[in-house]
């Protein structure tokens, strides 16, 4: 390359240095709030808040003035609004606030004709009482009439456990993402045996349990989402001695969970709840499955356990309908790779260069198996953006490309993931890491916590996780925040995809982590436990509001309902609402410096020169002249010179006589500085020689031990140009010939001065 | 309809037309039934405001729960001051004062967990306090214990004093549950049982204007639970329990005695009350919870509960109220020979499922010029610190000297519950410093005010010595003071962590304690070399000193001066030196001839008080204070 071209080469690097690239700071929150109180009291406690995605309104469930239930606050007036009593818990809340779902044993509706839990939609607008204020979501219609599900149960009726049977399974929805925006379209996975496919005969319900119903109640349409796969109306399930395995992961492998009051948070992780999600906009469902070979594609020859989970996806909206299928997994028989390999299986542990290898590792054993491998604490229900094509989930499966990890296994703490749904990616492609454990040691809660609850904005930009894990080593998404000393209780982490950072979001309101009081603990004993801390975040349309549940009592002032000693019900927590700070477009100015400009095509004008001493007491100057033009040298010395005779003969112009100076007038000597040697050339541009011979009444200087030293001025002179002088200090000094050196020597002690 | 279902449809009737009133407030609107037999006055729930949040943060006017309050007491209708373990972070551990027209907070140390008050005057109470982190633990790690075992002396407005003793020590202070004060000079203080191996007896401190000084009752090993002046003399109530040790193996052949009477004298003086008729024939002392004690009108009133497990081969305790009167003496009010009537809770037994007869006795509280007490009640899972699964009901009885129970209330009252309060915890505390005013303070820390209407707020009292903010608390007398293993604070600028609450787990600490410190004699000292062999020292003087200064080779003198005495201020030796016997070592060697004065550590420029070397150029350190004889 030449030396221009690199010159430009490197100017435009600079230039691209200096484009402004992302912001590399995170998000910021303001103060958190706290929001489950009115301007009177606070609540008792609140769990599992929501908030409506035009941010006004939370729904949350606890205990407000000593009463249970689902509660609605208004962050706009204050006020605290009863939307449901008694064990109502579990809320979702439409884009305005004014439908909440939730799940209770209540009858609030004639439909409803069980003792089990069931599904409702509030209609906040209109009062208790009147007809649409309770609307039963677990109902189907046949024929224009709309029914309650009735659920059948495996023990007899004269059993003593059928009560129990009774009151505790029938239809549940998760808390935050059960409801569509509108409020007219509610996802709920059955706990029991239902007439949903058979609503005629009630008496004996052939729908097996486990399976994910929508209900859309303006069409008052129930469809069931969780079919075999090929067919639109059979539902998914296997029984395998007293276990049955349905459609939806209950968390324990072939068991229901019994449907119960809101656990403390504290112990919060014991019972997952049993859920699915349905999109903002309704038209994508998504669930952790079980049973995976009957509702998705798996390898031709692919065994898989029943116990096998995986978190599974399903648009349903008109047009754009899909079977089910897989967000992540042990295998991608749909990557191009892995069809054109023509593998049919691939074994208990593949290598990650299998074509047909899905992003985890999943090998079969304990149950159970898959992307939820072990069980264990976390509410593992996939949560997705508002079209639905953004699937969010925790999983505690390793990634296969890590291999052996820490060599914790396919069944470690769980981590967070997000994966893109629409068309074109493989699964390993759609799939991105969020967090990852630090270390392999699962008792060392800062490096390798679980992360227990997370959420996702409509708009799929940001999550928000709880954990108390403080280490977070993935580069990207950047943690941003300053990393806590040692693990607390459990804090809330937002990440932002855009601009690829991870901040921690809570915080005391006079600085540190959450906190809340507990007895004096020995040193070195861990005062909390696993869900102790933040819990159930959810984002506001606009992703800036973001409420979530926390047992910490500093958080925000006047947060007084934390008890001294956790216990029972009573663990103080709370719903908070914090807002991300949102930041105009308000580029600063850059300014990029023109580029440096292009080496000079002509030579510069410039005078340049070199000189050496020649043995015979001349100088030769090696003079670079720019262009053609008239090169004179002169070369001027101090001499010594008799007073008198000097100034006289200066005024004569006879300088050069004037240095001789008779050693009789030594006395009467000074020091003058006389042209010693002169040259005048004619240059034609570029390399001149010339040489310099001292005049005559100085040449017997060059003999002098040294030399005589002196100073060549040049001058150039070319018309049209500016004239152009440099110098350069030379030594006109004559070597003595060696067979007379001594003489010489002597000659040249005596002669120091010319004669 | 259960309770529940009805406040549930009630408060979901509320929801659609009522919710205005519940956005309002209702802390103080709403009222109980004005009662007959107080003159009118009503109950009412009257919760202050959180206290000003910290600089920069957001404040919050929701009333909340004040926290544990050990104890409540008035030294007049309008100056009453409470103690709180506090509500962390937003209630500090500390006390409140009630001033006639609201209750602040007044101090936010010496806090406790279950802290009690003793007035001595006016202006003068002690507490029983909480200790302070800092230490040791045990020979075998335990940690040691800080409930309740220090005890802080409030005057004019301030601390002036902090008792505390090492822990795990044989004559270590015990947790004490009661406290009171015969006169501003005499306070008594008790608490559990000696522990072994210490003799029988339970833990009693004793003030008399010097330090606390312990002397035990030795007769028996009860916990001390109540203590109360009466006619110059004070009554303390002890709590049996089956653990407890006993002087002689056969406990049966002892004569029970609920009661102490400590008389007022400079030394312990404890005599043995037995005269209260508490138990029936086959009824074990430890079966009856232990006496609450009130006093009023020179009355003395004692309120106790079932215990709640009853001892193998006992009869069950129940509800007994007695009450002692110079004219007539001991009398049982409610108890085996005059049983709770039942059906006194109008509808609402689920609050007492044993019933009044069976419930836990909390607080009592004799209301002057009346001849009557209210009676805190709960129930015995509640009382015994189980958590359930629902807020308790504060629940109180008011007993009359006749024996009659002239009523039974629980709070929140249905009018407040109407308005959507919430239960706000079990009756805790209670004191009526006036007749038909009274306050009752709820396990949650929330605050009932019994009064007449238009006598809810009295005159205000001005007094600075209770209205200001108390948040020093002087080092603890008794305990070593070692320096803070904890770090400095980091000013250091470096992006990190921000520290945590210290006010979560340990008190705010107390500014930096001020101590004085001598000013060093020498200061400013210098020296240089006077013609090149004359060493020239000039320093400054604190006060008249003798000053000699010796120039050393080795351990050998080689020069010096004799010995000078100067008076205070700048001055200067002049020592002229052997360039052969250049020294290696300089001391310069004083002595005061006067007291040094001292100054305050938290005065500027106090960094220092050592003298330190001074170098001399090219050769010799010198040393300075060296004690001349």
């Amino acid at each position: 390359m030449s030396t221009p071209v690199r010159m430009f080469t490197m100017a435009g690097l600079l230039a691209a240095v200096l484009v402004p690239s992302a912001p590399a700071w995170g998000d910021v929150f303001g103060p958190i709030a706290l929001v489950s109180q009115s301007p009177a009291q606070q609540v008792d406690y609140a769990h599992d808040p929501a908030v409506s995605a035009d941010g006004r309104y939370v729904a949350f469930d606890g205990s407000f003035g000593g009463v249970t239930g689902v509660w609605r606050r208004d962050l706009r007036t204050g006020e605290i609004a009863a939307v449901a009593g008694t064990d109502a818990e579990l809320p979702s809340i439409s884009a305005n606030g004014q439908f909440i779902s939730f799940t209770t044993t209540a009858r609030l509706s004639p439909l409803d004709q069980n003792k089990g839990p069931d599904v409702y939609v509030r209609n906040i607008a209109s009062p208790p009482g009147e007809e649409g204020a309770f609307e039963l979501a677990s109902a189907v219609t046949v024929e224009g009439s709309t029914k309650g599900l009735a659920y059948g149960y495996a023990s007899e009726p004269t059993d003593n456990r059928r009560t129990f049977e009774e009151e505790h399974y029938g239809s549940l929805a998760g808390g935050r993402s059960a409801l569509s925006a509108d409020g007219r379209t509610v996802v709920f996975v059955t706990s029991a045996a239902s007439d949903l496919t058979d609503p005629q005969t009630p008496a004996e319900p052939i729908t097996p349990p486990l399976q994910v119903v929508v209900r859309n109640l303006d069409t008052a349409e129930t469809r069931l989402i969780s079919t075999q796969l090929g067919s639109s109306d059979e539902p998914v399930s296997t029984q395998e001695g007293t276990e049955v395995y349905g459609a939806v992961f209950t968390g324990q492998p072939g068991k229901a969970p019994a449907f119960s009051e809101p656990p403390a948070y504290g112990r919060y992780a014991a019972g997952p709840p049993l859920a699915a999600s349905i999109s903002a906009d309704g038209s994508t469902v998504a669930w952790m499955g079980v049973n995976v070979q009957q509702q998705a594609t798996l390898l031709p020859a692919e065994a898989r356990s029943p116990a096998y989970t995986e978190p599974l996806w399903r648009r349903i909206a008109p047009g754009s309908e899909t079977p089910t299928e897989r967000v992540t997994g042990g295998s991608d028989p749909l990557d191009p790779a892995c069809i054109a390999s023509g593998e049919s299986s691939i074994g208990n542990s593949p290598p990650p260069s299998d074509p047909c290898q899905g992003p985890f590792s999943t090998p079969e054993g304990s149950l159970p198996s898959g992307i939820w491998a072990g069980g264990g604490d976390g509410n593992f229900v996939p949560r997705l953006s508002a079209d639905g094509y953004t699937v969010a989930f925790i999983a505690r499966a390793q990634l296969a490309s890590l291999g052996e990890g820490f060599g914790i296994g396919p069944d470690g703490p769980s981590d967070l993931y997000v994966v893109n749904m629409r068309n074109g990616h493989t699964r390993m492609d759609a799939l991105r890491q969020l967090t990852r454990l630090a270390s392999g040691n699962e008792t060392d809660v800062a490096t390798t916590a679980a992360i227990l609850d997370f959420g996702i904005s409509p708009d799929g930009s940001q999550l928000a996780f709880s954990t108390r894990r403080t280490r977070f080593v993935l580069g990207s998404p950047s943690y941003v925040t300053a990393a806590a000393a040692q693990a607390g209780m459990g804090e809330l982490f937002q990440v932002d995809l855009a601009d690829d950072t991870l901040t921690r979001v809570t915080s005391g309101y006079e600085g540190g982590g959450g906190e809340h009081p507990h007895p004096t603990q020995a040193p070195g004993t861990d005062p909390y436990t696993e869900g102790d801390g933040a819990l159930s975040p959810s984002f506001s349309a606009d992703g800036r509001e973001l409420v979530f549940a926390s047992t910490a009592s500093n958080l925000a002032f006047g947060d007084g309902n934390t008890p001294s000693a956790p216990g029972s019900n009573f663990d103080g927590s709370d719903a908070f609402v914090v807002q991300r700070a949102v930041f105009g477009e308000n580029v600063a100015p850059q300014i990029v410096s023109p580029a440096p400009a292009g080496p000079a095509l002509t030579p510069a004008w410039r005078l340049s020169a070199t000189a050496r001493s020649l043995r015979n007491g001349e100088v030769q100057l090696q003079v670079r002249a720019p262009g053609p033009g008239l090169l004179r040298a002169r070369a001027r010395s101090a001499v010594r010179v008799r007073a008198n005779r000097t100034a006289r003969r200066a005024r004569n112009g006879r300088a050069a006589a004037a240095a001789a100076v008779r050693p009789s007038e030594r006395a009467k000597s000074g020091v003058a500085t006389r042209t010693v040697a002169s040259r005048s050339a004619r240059a034609r541009g570029g390399l001149l020689t010339l040489t310099l011979e001292l005049a005559k009444p100085f040449r017997a200087l060059a003999r002098v031990r040294g030399g005589l030293s002196s100073t060549v001025q040049l001058s150039f002179a070319s018309p049209g140009h500016p004239s152009l002088r440099t110098s350069v200090e030379v030594t006109f000094a004559r070597a003595k010939k060696r067979a007379h050196r001594a003489s010489a020597g002597a000659r040249s002690d005596r002669g120091g001065v010319a004669q | 309809m259960s309770l529940s279902r009805f406040r549930l449809v009630l408060l979901l009737a509320l929801s659609c037309c009522a919710l205005g009133s519940v956005a309002a407030g209702f802390a103080a609107t709403a009222t109980g039934a004005e009662l007959s037999d107080e003159g009118g006055a009503s109950w009412q729930l009257e919760q202050p405001p959180p206290p000003p949040p910290p600089p920069g943060v957001t404040g919050s006017p929701t009333p909340i729960g004040l926290g544990a309050v050990g104890d409540i007491e008035f030294w007049a209708p309008n100056r009453g001051l409470l103690i709180t373990a506090g509500n962390s972070p937003t209630i500090a551990p500390g006390l409140w004062a009630y001033n006639g027209q609201r209750w602040h907070q007044l101090s936010t140390v010496c806090g406790a967990s279950d802290g009690r008050i003793a007035w001595g005057s006016a202006k003068d109470f002690w507490t029983v306090s909480d200790g302070r982190p800092g230490q040791a633990s045990g020979p075998l790690g335990e940690i040691p214990p800080s409930q309740d075992n220090t005890l802080c002396h409030f005057v004019n407005g301030q601390v002036v004093a902090s008792y505390a003793h090492p822990a795990f020590e044989a004559d270590s202070y015990q947790a004490m549950k009661a406290a009171a004060c015969i006169s501003s000079t005499n306070c008594w203080f008790g608490g559990d049982p000696l522990p072994e191996p210490l003799p029988v007896g339970s833990f009693h401190l004793h003030w008399t204007g010097g330090s606390p000084i312990a002397e035990p009752y030795t007769e028996a090993g009860h916990a001390v639970e109540d203590m109360q002046p009466l006619e110059g003399r004070l009554v303390e109530s002890v709590r049996f329990a089956e653990e407890d040790r006993h002087l002689v193996p056969d406990p049966e052949s002892l004569r029970v005695f609920p009661l102490h009477d400590i008389n007022a004298g400079p030394t312990a003086d404890f005599e043995g009350e037995g005269a209260a008729p508490l138990y029936e024939a086959g009824e074990f002392p430890s079966a009856l919870g232990y006496l609450h004690l009130s006093t009023a009108d020179g009355q003395l009133w004692g309120a106790a509960g079932s215990a709640r497990v009853t001892p193998s081969g006992s009869q069950p305790g129940q509800l007994t109220v007695v009450r002692y009167s110079p004219e007539s003496g001991w009398t049982q009010l409610l108890g085996p020979e005059h049983p709770a009537p039942a059906g006194l809770l109008e509808g609402e037994e689920a609050l007492l499922p044993e019933g009044v007869k069976g419930a836990a006795v909390t607080a009592v509280a004799a209301v002057p010029g009346s001849e009557a007490a209210w009676v805190g009640l709960d129930t015995q899972s509640d009382a015994a610190g189980f958590q359930s699964a629902q807020i308790p009901h504060a629940i109180l009885a008011r007993v009359a000297a006749d024996g009659s129970v002239s009523d039974v209330q629980a709070f929140p009252s249905p009018s407040e519950e109407a308005e959507g309060v919430g239960p706000k915890g079990a009756a805790a505390k209670l004191s009526c410093p006036a007749p038909h005013d009274c306050w009752m303070t709820t396990t949650k820390g929330w605050l009932f005010h019994l009064a007449l209407e238009g006598e809810r707020t009295l005159a205000e009292d001005r007094d600075p010595a209770m209205a200001g903010l108390i948040t020093f608390r002087p080092a603890d007398e008794g305990l070593p003071q070692i320096a803070p293993d904890a770090p400095p604070s980091d000013d250091s600028g470096l992006l990190g962590e921000v520290p945590a609450l210290p006010g979560l787990l340990v008190e705010t600490a107390p500014p930096p304690a001020e101590s004085r410190v001598n000013v060093p004699l020498l200061s400013h000292l210098r020296t240089r070399l006077v013609h090149g062999t004359t060493l020239q020292v000039s320093f400054h003087l604190a006060v008249k000193a003798r000053v000699r200064l010796l120039a050393k080779r080795g351990t050998k003198v080689v020069a010096k001066t004799g010995t000078r005495t100067f008076a205070a201020g700048d001055r200067k030796l002049l020592l002229r030196l052997d360039r052969r016997r250049w020294p290696t070592k300089l001391k310069l060697e004083t002595h005061a001839l006067a007291k040094l004065p001292t100054v305050s550590t938290t005065s500027a420029g106090v960094g220092t008080v050592s003298t330190g070397f001074a170098s001399l150029k090219g050769t010799p350190l010198l040393s300075g204070s060296g004690l001349l004889p």
